[in-house]
């Protein structure tokens, strides 16, 4: 036991380097090759499902932002139609307006205008009037016609600054 | 002779003496250890069946040499 | 007293099996046949465990085989360190076929590691190894340099560190297990029954693997230290 022996020495050397040869060869390496594999494997499949997850949320987003497109034209529609109205509404309201404006200017004219008649033939029955109470108290009808035509242009001053005033 | 070789051989085998100081310092820095820190007893125990087995060494050589003694001797 | 001593020394000499009829007689000792019964059921039981591996669906067996491998080579790997990476298979093997060596005393066989040539061939390739390690792994410059560290008036001891670093791990692994079979021996003698089993429990098994462990422990120190 205590003495070495060369032959023997050189056995186990041979027999350990075989050992390990075959251990490494049957044993250490298809092992470690099986796990290796196994983790490519699980990894490919991480990456196929963050792939996946990607796309769903990818198809997600546009699913949304169609709905919040949606969401938007519908709101434009609305408000150009609300705005549509809104001019309409004026628009008519502000015809309303000016036809009954210039209702009331014609009536107001006309009104003018027949209040300016009435005056002027009541002024000229005024001074037949007149001419008339005049020729019955002076008695002649000669100086008739030169008289009348004298009150009349009389009256025609006063009337006028009448109305002025 | 074999008195002495005796002899000899038991003086070989008092190296015993270094491998039971050594383990007894360092049982007990572990049990000093392990109450200082009861959570890390697994790392201590580890490192203390090592270093024993480490320190075990001068022993066995002691062991070893005596044995060599007894029987080349003989 | 004479009987026990005549007993061990049967028990410990390490008889010549057979010899090869060549260069004159090459003598086969206990211990290589022993070793050649480890390595045929460490090799067996590899090519059980290893057949059809499968990615999914694995059997029982070959999830053993993955525990069993992941195990050992994460505490070798552990020792070594992720630069000796490439060491581990080979040390991983030494542990197994040390600890195996051990325990196989239990079966009735002789240990090989009761054999100082086994033991002796464990740790002249161990410090093979770590040498030829750091000539790979730094190149003969840097490995020559290593010598001359810290100082240069250290030269002398680390070459002598060469011989005595195999020299001890030879014995520490040799005297272990010698001194636990003798030890085993006497309390056979004394006690015949059920004590030695308790002990043999201690002896054989803890023992003999914590001395592997040991044995690789220190390698993978060296080892690293080489090619750090």
């Amino acid at each position: 036991m205590i003495n070495l022996n060369v032959w023997n020495l050189l056995f186990i050397v041979i027999n350990i380097l075989i050992l390990f040869i075959a251990m490494k060869k049957f044993f250490f390496k298809p092992i470690q090759d099986i796990i290796t594999k196994r983790q490519e494997e699980a990894d490919e499949q991480f990456e196929k499902a963050g792939e996946q997850t990607a796309c769903a949320e990818a198809l997600k987003h546009q699913y949304e932002q169609s709905v919040k497109d949606m969401e938007n034209e519908r709101k434009t529609v609305l408000s150009e139609a609300r705005s549509n109205a809104d001019a309409e509404y004026r628009r008519i309201i502000a015809d309303a307006a000016r036809e009954a404006e210039q209702m009331k200017q014609t009536a107001k004219e006309e009104a003018k205008q027949q209040k300016a008649q009435i005056l002027k033939s009541a002024e000229r029955e005024i001074a037949d009037f007149v001419v008339d109470a005049a020729a019955k108290i002076a008695g002649d009808s000669n100086g008739a016609e030169a008289n009348r035509a004298l009150y009349s242009k009389f009256l025609d001053k006063a009337g006028d600054k009448r109305d002025t005033i | 002779m074999n008195t002495l070789i005796a002899i000899g051989a038991g003086i070989a085998v008092l190296t015993g003496i270094g491998a039971g100081i050594g383990i007894g310092i360092a049982t007990g820095k572990a049990v000093e250890a392990v109450a200082r820190q009861p959570e890390a007893d697994g790392k201590i125990t580890k490192n203390l069946i090592l270093g024993c087995a480490l320190a075990e060494a001068t022993a066995i050589y002691g062991f070893v040499i005596a044995l060599m003694v007894i029987i080349m001797l003989k | 007293m004479e009987n026990l001593a005549k007993s061990l020394m049967e028990e410990l000499e390490c008889e010549t099996v057979f010899t090869i009829p060549v260069f004159g007689g090459i003598p086969v000792s206990e211990s290589v046949v022993v070793t050649w019964i480890i390595m045929a059921v460490l090799i067996l039981t590899a090519f059980i465990l290893t057949r059809d591996l499968k990615t999914h669906n694995i059997s029982k067996r070959q999830a053993i085989a993955e525990l069993i491998v992941t195990k050992l080579t994460g505490i070798v790997e552990d020792m070594t360190g992720p630069e000796g990476a490439r060491y581990v298979p080979y040390l991983t093997t030494v542990l197994l076929y040390i600890g195996l060596a051990n325990i196989i005393g239990i079966f009735g066989f002789k240990s090989p590691t009761k054999d100082l040539n086994v033991t002796a061939a464990l740790s002249v390739m161990s410090i093979v190894l770590v040498e030829a390690a750091g000539i790979y792994e730094k190149g003969i410059k840097k490995w020559l340099h290593k010598f001359a560290e810290p100082i240069w008036v250290v030269t002398p001891i680390n070459i002598l560190e060469i011989f005595t670093r195999p020299l001890s791990l030879c014995m520490r692994l040799f005297g272990n297990v010698l001194g636990a079979f003798v030890i085993m021996e006497l309390i056979k003698l004394i006690v015949p029954v059920f004590v030695p089993a308790i002990f043999s429990a201690y002896f054989d098994l803890f023992e003999g693997v914590l001395q592997a462990y040991v044995f690789v422990f220190l390698t993978s120190l060296y080892l690293k230290e080489a090619i750090e």
